[in-house]
This record gives structure tokens, sequence and C-alpha cells, in this order.
């Protein structure tokens, strides 16, 4: 039996969109990241875990017992908010130990355990500072400390690195993960940026218009998006509608390409995925068995420091982005071009029509 | 600046702010002979009562159980009224800061009104509900049949506390429900997830944080209360005095001069401490405490105790601030027979029976042409003062603004007596002269022009001047053309609000109107002192007009206003 159930949660607002009918379940230990644009109910859904918001109907679970009765300051669930909202009349250390405060510790322990929880977040020293003096990046590690700090069963993050400026961002979302990982901590953390889901989370859930698309580990999503929504929320370009025949062949308007997955029955629609890194360059080598050849004309041609990203237009006019790597350089555009699709690089995913 | 303009154009700027000297002087000289000679003569008169130097007469008097007694009524009435306010406001403050809801706009006006009506017309809409003659008494004798009212307010402690409360309502909800709307949410949800329940996250964390704007409010209402006037005079009764009372009693009544400058003096010193901590404190809360949109903020009643409460605060406004007001107007048309316009009819008609009362109309017209004659006073010197204040900040402009605000933080008493007991001989020999009237109204509201005027000159960016500077305007034309347009609709802001402070205006005009030529709320007052079925409803009828206009005025103001109001 999963720590945290969540079944069945609906929530309906006035105007925004709400939950229809979400369920995750949630394994001590395990980091799950809800990740969704904008408005998809991922913040509405921590924070009906939280208590802080009710839902209408459904149940959230922890080791089993239904917490609907039981209100926020009773759960003993930890939150670290957007803006990290730290009390501004407090110190870092009064704000850190506002939670021990809070379960009546003793001076000893409250002294002990909030330098134990600076001290993890690389913050000693820092007791004594205003929290109007520190700087972004010492505001998310304060947040984090104080919510760390009473031992929470379950740490909610919202949105942790929303706040903070992109260099920042990519430095602290490994520390958080090390961190969460080191005191073994049970987490949700909510976020619309993919590449901190996939840098701090065990498991991602997928969400889009008050419902889940799909969970999985990251590797599992980025390799097998569900479908076409999810692909597209991951940043993939390059999605065709088609018809699936005999022998994993996927006829599209771009051209047929054989796939490695097992192919529903012939004749069902289906949406099929280029991944960029699914093509290269022949180099005159001879294509392999299962390579799909592409044709066409470089029409864009950008340097990304790694590799280059190019733009493809097929003689059937089908518009394609690929990455290629530096070594062999792409062609200038307007030049012919011709590449070779491996079949790894290609994912089929139910149609529109399911 | 200065190094990139060659010689010529620095010669005009000195030349403009030598000019500018002589504008702002004829404000200053204004200040000089109406307000800072009258407060000098109180102190002579309170330090040589006999016209030699005698502090022990003084200190006679301070140390007298009878000043001992007033000042401590007045200190303990007032913080009554404080506590009182805050506890029925707190409430409103978080509503009209957490939630929006139908009505919510409404809803703020009504709360805003109070707090500009004249305190006589305050009086007369609480003697409306819940004196002897009050809505509420006569429904209730008819109805049970009793034998006499059963709410005896009048003359009683609680009638004018609840007044006060009426009055300073808005303050609460407008300092401390600001505030308020500007704290996170989530600074109150953090605590909750760190283990406070409710109680304790509202006493741990939004309480400390609300406290400057509490304390603020608090002590803008002890001010107020501690310098009322009016409502204490008509509402409490000869029972009941504070200093303001007194010295009127002390200086019109017993003709105890002396008396009334040394009560002066302490209401002086008190006002301007008091004053002078809240602008201190009010500086210190600018603090940063990451300022949220509203919208973000204000949430809609879902909850059951969410209606309860925003439907709770909505029923308590209308009753206690709506309320008041309904009855005074409902009063005006109520007679022994019935529903009827007599009493607005008898003010326009010259009843000339009574021996020394003026005819209402003639009170009216009196309260209108000192209101007009203010407005014009008050426009010039305080468009004259913000014309200089709102140039680059110097020393000399630091320094003045706060000097112009002075007579904002004296009481209107203080200023009426000083008026009588300065301006009484020449080379000033005003006693007898129509213009004391205005002259007083104009040194209370011109504050309130300059108040009005100087954001919205300051808005003006300064490349706009100088853009008409290089294109060939003269001083004069670039205030014309670029300065004026712009300000002109602050300026209309100001003037109103001068009309608005003159044709309310009691506690000064009581002072230094003659008999001859009262003003509405002297009218009132006089009509409330009187017996009678017709005084009082004639009383009633005044007031309604008198409330009539000023909250037209000031929901005008409140469209008008550019941006955020200084005060």
């Amino acid at each position: 039996m999963a720590l945290l159930e969540i079944r069945d949660i609906i929530k309906s607002f006035v105007g925004d969109p709400g939950l229809y009918g979400v369920s995750l379940d949630l394994e001590r230990g395990c980091i799950l990241c809800l990740l969704g644009p904008s408005g998809c109910g991922k913040t509405t859904l921590l924070r009906i875990v939280a208590g802080l918001e009710q839902a209408d109907s459904g149940r959230v679970l922890f080791d089993g017992r239904d917490m609907s009765a039981v209100p926020p300051h009773q759960r003993n669930f930890g939150m670290m908010f957007q803006e990290f909202a730290l009390f501004p009349h407090k110190d870092v250390f009064e704000n850190v130990a506002f939670g021990l405060r809070m379960q009546k510790e003793s001076a000893e322990t409250i002294a002990r355990r909030t330098a134990d929880a600076l001290a993890l977040v690389g913050l000693e020293g820092f007791a004594a500072r205003n929290v109007g003096e520190l700087s972004g990046g010492e505001r998310q590690r304060v947040a984090l400390a104080r919510s760390l700090a009473p031992q929470p069963r379950l740490l909610m993050l919202d949105e942790p690195m929303g706040a903070l400026d992109r260099a920042l961002r990519e430095r602290l979302m490994v520390d958080i993960r090390r961190i969460l990982k080191r005191v073994g901590m049970t987490s949700i953390f909510v976020t619309h940026d993919q590449a901190e889901a996939f840098a701090i989370a065990d498991v991602i859930a997928v969400m889009n218009q008050g419902r889940v698309e799909q969970v999985a580990p990251p590797e599992e999503l980025y390799r097998r998006p569900a479908n076409a929504t999810v692909a597209r929320f991951l940043g993939f370009h390059n999605l065709l509608d088609g018809l699936t025949s005999n022998d994993g062949i996927v006829e599209t308007s771009c051209g047929s390409f054989r796939t490695l997955d097992e192919a529903p029955a012939s004749g069902n629609k289906a949406v099929l995925l280029l991944r960029p890194d699914a093509a290269r360059l022949p180099n005159g080598s001879p294509p392999e068995p299962g390579d799909t050849v592409l044709e066409g004309i470089l029409r864009d041609r950008t340097f990304l420091g790694r590799n280059y990203q190019i733009g493809l237009e097929t003689s059937s006019g089908c518009f394609l982005l690929f990455e290629l790597p530096n070594e062999p350089r792409p062609p200038q555009p307007g030049e012919k071009i011709r590449l070779l699709i491996r079949p790894t690089g290609l994912t089929l995913m139910p149609g529109n029509g399911k | 600046m200065d190094r990139s303009l060659d010689g010529s154009s620095l010669k005009v700027i000195r030349l403009i702010s030598r000019k500018g000297i002589l504008l702002v002087g004829i404000p200053l000289l204004f200040l000089a002979v109406f307000y800072f000679y009258p407060l000098l003569r109180i102190f002579v008169l309170s330090f040589r009562p006999e016209g030699a130097w005698d502090p022990a007469s003084l200190s006679k008097l301070v140390g007298s159980s009878y000043y001992v007694r007033t000042l401590w009524f007045t200190t303990w009435q007032a913080a009554a009224s404080t506590l009182l306010t805050l506890a029925a406001a707190l409430p409103g403050a978080y509503v009209f800061a957490r939630y929006s809801f139908p009505g919510k706009k409404l809803l703020q006006s009504i709360t805003a009104v109070p707090f500009v009506l004249p305190t006589v017309v305050v009086a007369a809409a609480f003697q409306a509900l819940l004196g002897p003659r009050g809505l509420v008494n006569t429904w209730l004798t008819e109805w049970f049949g009793l034998d006499s009212p059963p709410f005896n307010l009048d003359r009683t402690f609680w009638f004018f506390l609840l007044a006060h409360v009426f009055y300073n309502y808005t303050i609460v909800v407008r300092i401390v429900g600001g505030f308020w709307a500007t704290l996170e949410p989530a600074l109150n949800e953090a605590a909750q997830m760190l283990g406070a329940s409710a109680w304790q996250a509202f006493r741990k964390i939004t309480l400390p944080l609300l406290r400057p704007a509490v304390v603020a409010s608090a002590l803008l209402i002890f001010i107020f209360c501690f310098s009322s006037f009016g409502i204490i005079l008509i509402l409490g009764g000869p029972r009941f005095a504070t200093i303001e009372v007194e010295i009127y009693r002390q200086a019109v009544h017993i003709f105890n001069l002396p008396m009334a400058a040394a009560l002066s003096i302490i209401q002086i010193i008190f006002t301007f401490a008091l004053m002078y901590v809240f602008t201190w404190i009010q500086r210190r809360t600018s603090v940063a405490l990451n300022p949220v949109s509203r919208s973000v903020m204000e949430r809609r009643p879902v909850s059951l105790k969410d209606k309860l409460l925003v439907g709770g605060n909505a029923v308590f406004i209308l009753l206690l601030l709506g309320a008041p007001m309904l009855a005074l107007v409902l009063r005006s048309f109520t007679t022994d027979s019935g529903f009827s316009t007599v009493f607005y009819q008898s003010l326009f008609e010259n009843r000339t029976q009574s021996l020394f009362f003026v005819p209402p109309l003639e009170a009216v017209t009196n309260s209108l042409l000192f209101g007009l004659a203010t407005l014009v006073m008050a426009s010039i010197l305080g468009l004259l003062a913000a014309a200089y204040l709102a140039k680059p900040s110097s020393r000399l402009t630091s320094w003045l603004d706060p000097l112009f605000m002075l007579p904002l933080s004296t009481s209107a008493v203080t200023l009426g007596f000083g008026f009588i007991i300065a301006l009484d001989q020449p080379p000033l020999n005003l006693r007898t002269s129509i213009l004391l009237v205005p002259l007083a109204h104009t040194l209370v509201a011109f504050p309130f022009v300059v108040r009005s005027l100087l954001p919205a000159l300051r808005s003006i960016p300064r490349s706009l001047k100088e853009a008409a500077a290089l294109l060939g305007a003269s001083p004069w034309q670039v205030w014309k053309n670029v300065d004026m347009p712009i300000v002109g609709r602050a300026l209309l802001v100001g003037a109103v609000f001068a009309l608005t402070v003159s044709l309310g205006e009691f506690g000064a005009t009581v002072f230094v109107a003659r008999p001859q030529t009262p003003t509405m709320p002297l009218a009132i007052y006089r009509f409330l002192g009187q017996p009678g079925a017709l005084n009082y409803g004639q009383a009633m009828a005044m007031s309604s007009l008198l409330m009539l206009v000023t909250a037209a005025g000031f929901l005008f103001l409140e469209k008008m206003r550019i941006g955020r109001g200084e005060f």
C-alpha cells in the first residue's frame, strides 16, 4: 500500500479549471512531480493534499488514514511556498524554528534541530540574519530548511524555483534532490518546467486541464509519452498523424515509417512521434535495416552550442525539426539533404480518434 | 543640472526661485496672521492672564482637580472610543481586504461617508435613530404601548461612544484593511503548515505584521476623539465635557478666558505630540512586505463560515453606519400626522416670531456664501503653496510642507478661540467682519487643497516642462500650458474639498460667527437645543440637506481623486 493515496479528487471553481477525478499514489521516500502548464490544477491538487483547500469529492489517504477531517496544522505535512512566504518580522533562526516551537519542543531541541536544518541546506552562520537581507537563493534555502525542520511526514513544494533566475535554478535543482534524498523525505513538488521535473523527480505525473495524463519515471516519460498532449508538453515538435498497417509500419503524410512498438491492429489511427535525436546524416554509409530515409531541403540551421537544430522540408511538404551533431557539419540552408531515421527514435501513440 | 545650462538660463532659474519665494510668501503670511498669531495670543493669555507675567495662576489652574478631571475624562473617553472602534472595525477590515463579493464597492462607500459628515449632522442622525424622539424609540413605544421611550441613551456615555465608532469606522477599514490586503495569504498558510492553528497563525504572524497599521489607525482615532467637540456637546449634554467642550464653555458661557487659554495649551500640546508620533509611525510602516496584486488575494466567500463572516459584517455596517443616516432622512419627513415635507417648507419660510432666531433660509445662504469665499481663498492659497512645494525638494520645502499642515493638527475649537482673542483689537480688528468665518474655514480647508494638488503637481514629469521650455515657452507659459491642464482636476478636487469642509465646519464657527449670521451647522445646533417638534423637525431637515450636500461632494471627490490620497 502506498504511503499517500489520492482518490478521485473532484474540485470545481467558478470560472477556473478545476480537478476532474484525479487519482495518484506515492511511495514512502519517493519524489513525485506534478508537471503541467499553468492553470492545469496542479497547485490546487497540492493545496488539497495540504488541507488548505477542500475537495468537492474524493479522498486523500495518508498511511491508510482519511485526512479530509484533519486541519492542515495537525497533518504534520510540510510545504514550501512559491514565493517562499518567509515571515518578514522574524530572523532566519526564528523562521526555521517556528514549526518546532509549534510542536512545543524544548529550547535545546529547537536550537539543535534548527542548526541541523540550516546546516543541511548549507546556511550555517545565517541564523541571525534578517530575511530581508537574503538573496533569492538563500531565501529558497531558508524556506526549505523551515519546512524540513519539524520533520514532516510529507513535504510539498509549490514551484520551489519559480522565483529564481535560470542560472541559479539549474544549480539548485540538483541541490534540492540531493537534500530530499539524504533525509529520505517523501515529497510532492509542482512545476511547469520539464527540465526541473526531470532533474528532481522519481516519478512524474503530467497534468492537463484538471486531469492526469500520464504517470511515469522521467526516462520512461521521455521515451514513451502516452499521448500527443504529453509529447507536446514535453517539448516535442514532430508529431505526425497516421494510419497503422502490417509489420509495425505507419503510413503518414510524410512517408511510411517502421517502428519497434507493438503495433495495434492495422488500419488504426495513430500519432507518430519523431524525436529530435532520431535523425543522422548518412555520411556514405548505407542505411541500417529498419531505418527510414527522409529526403528534402534544409530550410534552417541553428547552432545550439552542443549541436545543430535543423528544419527539414520534405518533398511531400512536411516540416520537421531535428538535432544533428556538430561533426560532420550539416549542409547550408537551401541545399538538398538526406537523413536516416532510426526506429528507436520513433514512438507510436494512440491517435486522436482513440 | 545647473552645469548643463548656459548663463542666461541660470539667471532665469534664479529668478523663478526668487519669485517662488514671493509666491509662497502669501500663504506663509496668511498662516502667520491667522494661525501663529492667534496661537501666540493663547500662550500669552495663559501665562499673563492679567497682562503681567504670572505663571502662578496657570499652575494653579493646571493643578486644580477640575482641570485634571477634564483631562482624565477626555483621555479615557478617547481611549474607550478607540478600543471600541477597533473591535467593531477589525473584522470589517479583514473582510474588505480578503473577500470580493457583490455590493463591495457600495458597502465601501457607505463606510466612508460618515467620516466626512459634519459633526452636527452625525449628532442629529444619532438623535434621529436612538434619541428620545428617535425612530427606534417612537416605534417601540407605539408597538408595545409603552409610556416612556425604552432606550435612554441620550446624554449618556454610550451615545457619543457609538457616534465616535460611527465616525471612525472607516479609518480602521482604510488603514488596516489596506495594509492587510498587501500581506500574502501564504504567510498565514505557511504558519498553518508548520503546525500553527488558525488562531496561533493570526496571533504569531498576522497580528505582529499588522501591528504598525493597527497602531497608526488607533492613534488617529484617538486624536480625533481626544478633540471631539460637537458630538460630545450635543449628544453628551451638560454632564460631559472634553477639553474642547470645556474651552468653549469657559470662553463663551462663563467668559473665563485665561482658563480657556490654559485648556487650549494642553489641547495643543497633546494633539501635536500625538500627531508627531502618528507621522513617525506612518513613515516607519512603509516596510516592504512583498506587495501582491489585490485581485489575486481577494476571493469569493464559499464556505458557510466565509459567508457568515461577510454577511455578518455587511449587516453590521448597514446597522451601525447606514441606519443613523437613513433614520435622519426618515425622521425629517415624519410628523405627528404622518409623512410630510412640512419641516423642509418651514426652512424656507420667514418666521419671525422668535427674537434671536434668524430665518433658516438665511443660514443656508450664509453657509453657501461662506463656502464660496472659502473655496476661492483656499484654492488660491493652496495653489500658491503647492506650486512652491512641488519643486525639487530643498531644505526649505521639506520644512514648509509640514508647516502648512499644522492647522490640520490643531483643534478647530482652539483655532476659533484664538481668532476671537487675537483678532479683536487694532491693527487686526475683525471681530465684526463678515470675513472672519471664511478666514477660519480657509485655515482649516487650505491644507486639504495643498494635499490634493501636490501629488498631481509632483506627477508631472520634469522632462515635460523642460521640453516646453526648450520649445520656447516662458516659465509662465509652461505653467499655463503644461502644469495647469494636468493640475486642473486636482484643483477641482481641492476646491470641492474646501467647500465641503466649510459647509460642515462647527468647532471654529461656533466661536467666530456673529449671532446674526449663523451657518447651517450652527442653526442645526440651535434647533436641537430648543424644545418643540418643529425645531426638532427643522434640525432633522436641515441636517438631511447638509448630509446630502457633503455626501455628494465626497462621492464626487472619490470619483475624481487621482491616485492615492495623501491623507
